[in-house]
């Protein structure tokens, strides 16, 4: 009985441990790779662990002129497309989560299922709509779609945060004369500051690692990072590992930062507060 | 009075839709009326060459769809993967969402490490892996080779390319489904088992008769929720295999794009996404079917 529950304990604390270290292994692997001279892979097998470490591949991927416009484009599209799909999303949410209407359940399932629309099915009528009133290649275009496909989750995200928010508070807003707007803007909404900043962080993520909007809707004028990074490596794949590897790990530091500072909010909100980290 | 309550439910509901109307706006233009577009072209000769609706052609474009044998396969290899993926990661991840749900230490860093593979993205993703993988200078072929496996060629065998896509795939998308199933462990109430403990129940009876019987709603939310995302799979597989090798790797929203952009048919792919629409809509639809019967 007391090696078999020997056993149990082992397992709870390895079972994560193991996968943990799973998770994090592509990642390590590549920075270890990034840092690597340049002949590091001229030899068979090839020499993974000697401790010969370098910044050089890192130095050239940032010199690169082309670089900073992929990390300033997409920081302006994410961000963006981010606060829109918030604001607005969240409106949507609380309406759900308050107000009683006859189409609601209808509009719910609607909203649902759009989500379950595959871009490629949707992305050339997009095309043609947006070169037919000029809008290919442009900020805005990238704004507008990513905010949208972030906005059903969010939705449904935020819908559930407001339900635990309670009702007497606006309702006491009512009586001091508010409108429902104006309880909503007062009171609701920065109590929600959590669930908005789980959210806000899962569409800033979304619309920064959007790939397929990106490389048919722009592409010559705005380039975002994860276009620039495929052309990257179809011009060093196989030729140059380190660099590729130097790019990939950079293209991954603007979230991991981002997430290291907000992640609390993340896993609070994106959980409805039941799991505290 | 009345007159008071009617106007206050009045001013409820305009306030319900008025909420509501900038994201029905926004999801009618940019959802909606592509895929209306989609709709109404998939009935018509629409090609790149000669775009317009000129010739009606039925159901044509339908019949020449479901003729092509690679959309067969297409369809397949979209099952196959969406089917595995979903499973395997719904079963790791509800065994590892169980551990964590114990206490164990360093938690918080667990927490921070497993939303990690999540926020990145597929195509730096699809990229990091495909040189783990690769044939000579992989890392993966390189811990085999102390062990003395010969160096595998991953991507370049069909079966291989497959299981790499479904491993990359569970890699990064577990993470969600644990942290779902998380916050339903968590949220669950704590009465059942005590009185489960007092009557002698051990470990794994409390799992079969009171974990999975509540924790049911949150597992069909979540299935479903991974379930519409694996069939939207694309920068993965464009990344790491485009398809290939041959068309073993070809799921369905990756041949759509092919189609339309290399076919230069949309009528033809629109026609096929429909199709695919509506694969995953009836899929849906049983998931919510059997949602309801549970309640």
């Amino acid at each position: 009985m007391s090696t078999k529950k020997g056993i149990k304990k082992v397992a709870i604390h390895i079972v994560p441990f193991l996968w943990a270290v799973f998770s994090i292994f592509p990642l390590t692997t590549m920075l270890l790779i990034a840092l690597k001279p340049k002949d590091a892979f001229m030899s068979f097998p090839p020499k993974y662990l000697s401790m010969n470490l370098t910044l050089d591949n890192f130095r050239t991927v940032l010199q690169n002129p082309n670089w900073l416009k992929y990390y300033t484009d997409t920081i302006i599209i994410a961000t963006f497309a981010a606060l829109i799909s918030v604001l607005v999303g969240s409106l949507a949410a609380y309406s759900f989560a308050r107000y009683m209407f006859r189409a609601k359940t209808f509009l719910m399932i609607f909203i649902l299922t759009l989500q379950m629309i595959p871009p490629a099915s949707i992305i050339i009528p997009l095309y043609s709509m947006f070169a037919t009133i000029n809008l290919l290649d442009t900020y805005i275009v990238l704004i507008f779609i990513n905010a949208v496909a972030t906005m059903p989750l969010i939705i449904w995200l935020m819908r559930g945060y407001f339900a635990t928010i309670p009702r007497e508070l606006e309702e006491a807003a009512y009586i001091d004369g508010a409108s429902g707007m104006k309880a909503f803007w007062t009171v609701t909404f920065p109590l929600a500051a959590p669930g908005l900043a789980a959210s806000a962080i899962y569409a800033f993520v979304r619309a920064f690692n959007d790939y397929i909007v990106a490389k048919t809707l722009a592409g010559s004028r705005i380039i975002t990072y994860t276009v620039g990074l495929t052309t990257f490596t179809n011009q060093y794949e196989g030729i140059n590992m380190m660099l590729v590897a130097a790019a990939s790990f950079t293209a991954l530091i603007p979230i991991i930062i981002m997430f290291s500072i907000f992640h609390k909010y993340f896993v609070i909100g994106f959980t409805g507060g039941a799991i505290k980290g | 009075m009345r007159k008071r309550t009617y106007s206050l439910f009045l001013q409820e509901k305009i306030a319900g839709y008025g909420f509501l109307a900038p994201t029905v706006v926004v999801l009618a233009a940019v959802v909606a009326f592509p895929l209306i577009y989609s709709l109404i072209a998939s009935f018509y000769s629409y090609t790149f060459v000669s775009p317009g609706f000129n010739l009606f052609v039925g159901l044509e474009n339908y019949i020449n769809a479901l003729n092509d044998s690679y959309f067969w396969n297409s369809l397949l290899v979209t099952l196959s993967f969406v089917i595995a993926v979903v499973s395997i990661e719904f079963i790791l991840g509800f065994i590892i969402a169980l551990m964590l749900n114990r206490d164990i230490k360093f938690k918080s860093i667990y927490y921070t490490i497993l939303t990690i593979p999540m926020l990145l993205s597929p195509v730096a993703v699809g990229l990091v892996w495909k040189m783990l993988l690769h044939p000579d200078l992989g890392v993966v072929n390189y811990f085999l080779s102390l062990f003395g496996i010969g160096p595998i060629n991953w991507l370049g065998s069909p079966k291989g390319a497959f299981w790499s896509v479904l491993f990359v795939d569970i890699w990064q998308q577990i993470s969600f489904m644990i942290l779902l199933l998380l916050a339903g462990l968590v949220s669950l109430p704590k009465e059942p088992y005590e009185a489960a403990t007092i009557d002698g129940a051990n470990e794994w009876q409390k799992l079969f008769f009171i974990t999975i019987p509540l924790m049911k709603p949150v597992i069909i939310v979540t299935l479903l929720i991974r379930t519409i995302f694996a069939f939207r799979t694309y920068d993965l597989i464009y990344v790491m295999t485009r398809g290939g090798p041959g068309v073993s790797t070809e799921v369905l929203s990756y041949f759509i794009y092919r189609k339309t952009f290399m076919g230069l048919n949309f009528a033809e792919a629109a026609a096929t996404s429909y199709v695919l629409l509506v694969v995953v809509f009836v899929l849906v639809f049983v998931m919510f079917k059997f949602m309801e019967e549970e309640k």
